[in-house]
């Protein structure tokens, strides 16, 4: 009991007061320090382009250290934001020969989140692609290859990159869905839309919080 | 039918000498200036289509922009429109309409989002006029205007308070765009006015429906706008009077009082005021390479804190593309929006370029094993403009000569005789 205590204990995120609103006041370890720093030395356009990312890239970083599901791998700020992340979310797949339905565990996430979103409202398909696996079988992501998610038919201007990441957990683990094939927003897989009105008992896929150790 | 056929069919219209004032404080070549102005307008409706009218009778060189078609509605305030005329591109229309009112100068039309342009598009113009509704246009012209350094003259109304409105940017690095006097309720129209469709995804391009309400007004209102903007444009192009540069005229016909006020630029304007520097090169940039473009931009290599990045005309360039059997496939190459970039080896399916891995502006260290490939090996060959950008300088290499309309939208030519 106590070892499975101390198990427990490792994985519980250490959240700042003021929740995920506070994560300028999480320290950054020295590798995500580092990686930050990097970045920084590299991003380009106007000044407050620039900061308006490291911003993004701060809080990214910080939300991997207390979201045990999240991992930044990879950072790019010369220009668009962009960003390869690692997300712990079950992910339905094409249904196997026989029908049933594939859940893998791990999504590679690339974020994308360009300069004019900071003042104009963007489309919802517009800021992240699920890069793995292939074969994601949701009716609010593209089919393969591009397998862009789409987080809702008009996202406001100013959106954060952390709400992203949110926004998409709840929609690959089917929390937030829209499968309605005959509305215009939303529904990038029409046949998977189909799929799942005649399967809602299993949705959603997961009803853990984000920043929950748990699937 | 030849040009000079057609010049000695359609008859000159008499020289704007005949009736032009001798200004107070006004030069003396006031006509030959006026005649070689060269306006680019957006928006050929109720607003717009007076200043053209007026802006033909000078000569000159006109540019004409409107996604828009003539409703029944239109006849209420858009003049010199008739039933036969429902339906109509309005750019194209008003083109026909300067041409039946004997309009001889250069005159170019796209009948489209003005969104679609590239900056290449206008840097032939003196000055920008706006008249149009469309925030999200707003936005996008001011953009243009500050990276070109244009001039631009917004008209607007509103009518319930009888109110006509006259901005005037000057385009200088330290001066004003639309949005830097935007408030809370023009941000939110903004976002109200803004809808998408996952049609959008599937042509690969953010595309925008925007919806902005009809113009609710008067036609004499709107001439009223449209006479208040020719006034500033006729001070800007002679030099009458206090500079209108930077300035926000606002008449009131509840109280007839007319107001000026400066425009200042707003510190926390979210929209990028960089200027470009503006090359003209010989020959066509296609055949030219990205270092050798870095190179006539004056930018080195990219060194320092910022790198180079670019911007080709309206293309991305592609990392990744892919296809369903395939995953994804090293591509290399710059794309516009929606291109199919090959077929897949495997299954001979169109291949698409992988989102996440489209760039525009591209970083030079994306392009790194490139730089030396001319850009129409890169399938940019049709590219009018290069924007190269390295720290807080940015340079916009363009052709010395347009050439005719290619792959990208541009302004088409409207000839002097057309039906």
């Amino acid at each position: 009991m106590e070892s499975v205590t101390m198990r427990i204990q490792d994985v519980v995120p250490v959240v700042p007061q003021g929740g995920l609103w506070a994560l300028d006041k999480v320290a950054l370890s020295v590798g995500n320090q580092q990686l930050l720093d990097w970045c920084a030395a590299r991003c380009g356009g106007s000044r407050s382009w620039r900061h308006r990312k490291w911003a993004e890239a701060r809080d990214l970083l910080a939300l991997s250290q207390i979201a045990p599901r999240f991992k930044v791998r990879e950072m790019d700020l010369r220009e668009t934001f962009r960003a390869l992340a690692l997300l712990r979310v079950p992910v339905p797949c094409t249904p196997d020969a026989h029908g049933q339905l594939r859940v893998e565990r791990l999504a590679l996430l690339g974020i994308t989140y360009v300069e004019e979103a900071v003042y104009e409202p963007q489309p919802g398909y517009g800021f992240v692609t699920v890069l793995e696996p292939s074969g994601v079988w949701h009716p609010n992501v593209a089919t393969h290859p591009a397998q862009a998610v789409c987080l809702g038919p008009k996202l406001p201007a100013g959106i954060l990159v952390k709400e992203l990441v949110l926004s998409t957990y709840g929609a690959l683990s089917m929390q937030s869905v829209q499968m309605d094939e005959r509305a215009a927003e939303g529904v990038l897989n029409a046949e998977a839309a189909l799929w799942w009105q005649q399967r809602m008992d299993l949705v959603p896929l997961s009803r853990t919080p984000f920043l929950s150790p748990g699937d | 039918m030849s040009t000079r056929t057609c010049r000695a069919r359609c008859p000159a219209p008499p020289s704007l000498r005949a009736r032009l004032p001798r200004f107070v404080g006004g030069r003396a070549d006031a006509a030959a200036a006026l005649r070689r102005l060269k306006v680019a307008l957006v928006g050929a409706g109720s607003v717009g289509r007076n200043i053209a009218l007026h802006l033909a009778r000078f000569g000159g060189t006109l540019w004409l922009a409107d996604r828009g078609r003539l409703k029944p509605e239109s006849l209420l305030t858009h003049p010199l429109t008739g039933p036969a005329d429902i339906g109509e591109p309005k750019a194209s229309n008003l083109a026909r309409a300067l041409r039946a009112c004997g309009f001889r100068g250069q005159l170019f039309v796209h009948d489209g989002p003005v969104e679609d342009l590239s900056l290449a598009a206008f840097a032939d113009a003196d000055l920008v006029v706006l008249a149009t509704d469309n925030l999200r246009t707003e936005l996008w012209v001011g953009g243009v205007c500050l990276r070109l350094g244009k001039g631009l003259v917004h008209a607007s109304v509103h009518g319930e308070t009888l109110v006509s409105q006259v901005r005037f940017f000057s385009g200088r690095v330290d001066a004003g765009c639309p949005a830097c006097g935007y408030t809370k309720a023009e941000w939110q129209a903004l976002a109200d006015q803004t809808t998408f469709s996952c049609s959008g995804f599937a042509a690969g391009a953010r595309r925008a429906a925007d919806a902005p309400p009809p113009t609710m007004s008067t036609s004499f209102l709107c001439s009223l706008a449209a006479d208040l903007a020719m006034t500033q444009i006729l001070r800007f192009a002679l030099g009458l009077g206090a500079p209108v540069a930077d300035t926000f005229l606002e008449h009131c016909g509840y109280t007839h009082r007319t107001v000026v006020a400066p425009l200042a630029r707003n510190p926390a304007c979210p929209c990028d005021h960089t200027a470009y520097r503006q090359v003209r090169l010989g020959g066509q940039l296609g055949a030219l390479t990205l270092r050798e473009l870095t190179a006539a931009a004056g930018l080195g290599p990219a060194s320092g804190r910022a790198p180079l990045s670019f911007t080709v005309d309206r293309f991305a360039f592609a990392e990744m593309a892919g296809c369903a059997c395939s995953g994804q496939v090293p591509l290399g190459k710059f794309v516009l929006a929606g291109q199919a970039v090959g077929e897949c080896p495997k299954c001979q399916h169109p291949i698409v370029a992988h989102p996440f891995y489209l760039h525009r502006p591209v970083p030079a260290s994306v392009v790194e094993a490139v730089l030396d490939r001319p850009l129409h090996a890169l399938g940019a060959g049709a590219a009018r403009s290069v924007a190269v950008r390295g720290d807080d300088r940015a340079v916009l290499l363009l052709e010395r000569r347009s050439r005719p309309e290619g792959v990208t939208p541009s302004f088409r030519t409207w000839p002097l005789c057309a039906k």
